[in-house]
């Protein structure tokens, strides 16, 4: 069995980038929601299946405040910034198999204001959600000091740049192409705020190797998404986007980072061939590639687990020209979660989805058929999507 | 102004439950670093796990290593929102692959970022930090 095109995005909506909103997350998620169900020409009764942001906002709440009366499956994906784009997935199961008919998914957060609170405002009850490895990261990295995802990505990033001589111009090659594409989104946080190869250069380490311009942004902000059946989204308002292939991958041991047999296998290594097998492509296929980009040095482990470019190969295909508007690949054509913000990754979705209309305005690529969007989470899960104008 | 001190900030020490609990008291009882390994066919693991990846036996002891081990990866960190940590940057925390197979996390000392590279020869060593827990220290073979 193959459900390879049998569902498709039929509705986006995508609250603005803040830093420090004057909005909460159920606010920011339910508007965000409210703009993906209009624009799938939809009323929130048509909704049968809700995926929502795990630990922020649960299916009922959100049931209950657009008013979605019967939910036929609810379920949430716990991946980290792995879920958006595994949850896609999960909606194509569930409307292959008839279980659901149109299935909204949302993922939002106080990503900013959670971490830097105004003075005057009173800390949200709600918190995140701690992660499936938390046993293992507060009895075996926390004590020495490493409590953050830059942090716990370093241990794998040091080793990936030392055996295979990846230096900080790659890396920067990924910073400064996705600065280049906010200043054409004016819904990028870095949208008109230039970025230099000497910015980069000059910017402090946080964890080495990896520098203030190789983090994301922290970002308040919701993105939403409507799937409905391929037949049905011929009636859709826009273009429907096809989901034609995706899968999820588990590193192993997914809650334990240093113990892996080899520490450079993402989840996305072993996802990846099977998605692009489920959609009958090549990596070499894609239009653009919307890459989940926490650190720039992730992208480049990212860009290799997908087979777009050799084990090692992924300093020389950044530097080659490929990933810019114009080149062969553009990446992020955004701005990604480095120079727009941080939405989970679903933030790239949304863009994927714009493309594939030929709605991307100033960041279109021209003609563009398929698309390749990737999540990356926790502890190195990985998901990724094969996306096609229908 | 108040004539308070500042204020310290202690290092994190967590509370094993079950199994982690197991390793760090026989840790802390010894004064040397231990490891699980399957009763049955001797793999060693860690972190420690309720079934052996390998023969799948629920079987376990927990055995003293050698300490030797060498730099597997390791994160050097200019860095911290832990505040007990913030006096130490840059710290560098080492991933040290021990000579018994499997990889422990560990805080490297006396070295300065620039002098240590993947392969290093290192010895760990342990100070009990309360009856429950031994924290893990690296420390380069000169």
């Amino acid at each position: 069995m193959n459900i390879s095109g049998e569902a498709a995005i039929v509705g986006i909506g995508e609250t603005g980038y803040f830093r420090g909103s004057e909005q909460s997350v159920p606010e920011l998620v339910l508007s965000a929601s409210m703009e993906a169900i209009r624009d799938a020409g939809l009323k929130p009764s048509d909704i049968d299946a809700v995926i929502p942001p795990p630990g922020y906002l649960s299916t009922e709440e959100i049931a209950a405040n657009l008013g979605i009366p019967e939910v036929t499956y609810a379920v949430e994906v716990r991946m980290g910034g792995a879920s958006p784009t595994a949850s896609l997935q999960s909606a194509a199961m569930a409307l292959s198999a008839g279980i659901a008919t149109n299935v909204l998914i949302t993922f939002g957060w106080n990503g900013y204001s959670a971490f830097r609170r105004r003075p005057d405002s009173t800390p949200s009850k709600r918190k995140g959600d701690p992660g499936p490895f938390i046993d293992v990261s507060r009895n075996f990295y926390a004590p020495y000091g490493v409590r953050s995802a830059v942090q716990w990505y370093s241990m794998y990033v040091q080793r990936y740049v030392n055996l295979y001589g990846v230096g900080p111009e790659d890396a920067a090659q990924v910073a400064l192409t996705c600065r280049e594409h906010a200043h054409l989104n004016d819904k990028a946080l870095m949208a008109g705020r230039p970025m230099t190869m000497d910015d980069y250069l000059s910017s402090p380490f946080i964890t080495e190797p990896m520098r203030k311009l190789d983090c994301c942004l922290e970002t308040d902000c919701a993105t939403a998404v409507v799937l409905t059946t391929a037949d049905r989204a011929k009636d859709s308002p826009h273009h429907p986007v096809l989901w034609l292939g995706g899968a999820e991958g588990h590193p192993y041991p997914a809650d334990e980072i240093t113990n892996r047999p080899d520490m450079l296998k993402l989840g996305l290594d072993s996802a990846a061939p099977r998605a692009f097998s489920m959609a009958g492509v090549a990596p070499t296929d894609m239009d653009f590639l919307q890459i989940y980009d926490c650190f720039t040095y992730v992208v480049l482990m990212e860009l290799e687990a997908i087979g777009i470019c050799e084990k090692g190969g992924a300093g020389e295909f950044v530097r080659d020209g490929n990933i810019g508007l114009g080149g062969r690949y553009p990446l992020n054509t955004h701005g990604g979660l480095l120079s727009q913000g941080h939405c989970w990754g679903f933030n790239h979705v949304v863009e994927a989805t714009r493309q594939l209309r030929h709605d991307a305005g100033r960041a279109q690529v021209d003609n563009c058929e398929l698309g390749v969007v990737t999540g990356y989470g926790d502890l190195g899960d990985g998901s990724i999507a094969v996306l096609g104008r229908g | 102004m108040s004539d308070e001190a500042p204020k310290q900030y202690k290092k994190y020490v967590p509370q094993p439950e079950g199994l982690n609990l197991e390793l760090h008291k026989r840790a802390v009882e010894s004064g040397l670093l231990h490891i699980q390994r399957c009763a049955d066919c001797g793999r060693a693991r860690q972190p420690p796990r309720y079934y052996c990846q390998e023969c799948f036996s629920d079987s376990y002891d927990f055995v003293p290593t050698s300490g030797d081990g060498f730099i597997y990866s390791f994160a050097i960190n200019h860095f911290t929102i832990d505040r007990a940590w913030i006096d130490e940057v840059p710290y560098i925390t080492a991933v040290v692959e021990l000579a018994e197979g499997p990889r422990v996390v560990g805080a490297l000392r006396n070295v300065e970022p620039g002098g240590v590279a993947l392969g290093d020869a290192v010895t760990v060593s342990i100070e009990p930090r309360g009856e429950d827990f031994a924290f893990i220290w690296v420390d380069l073979n000169s």
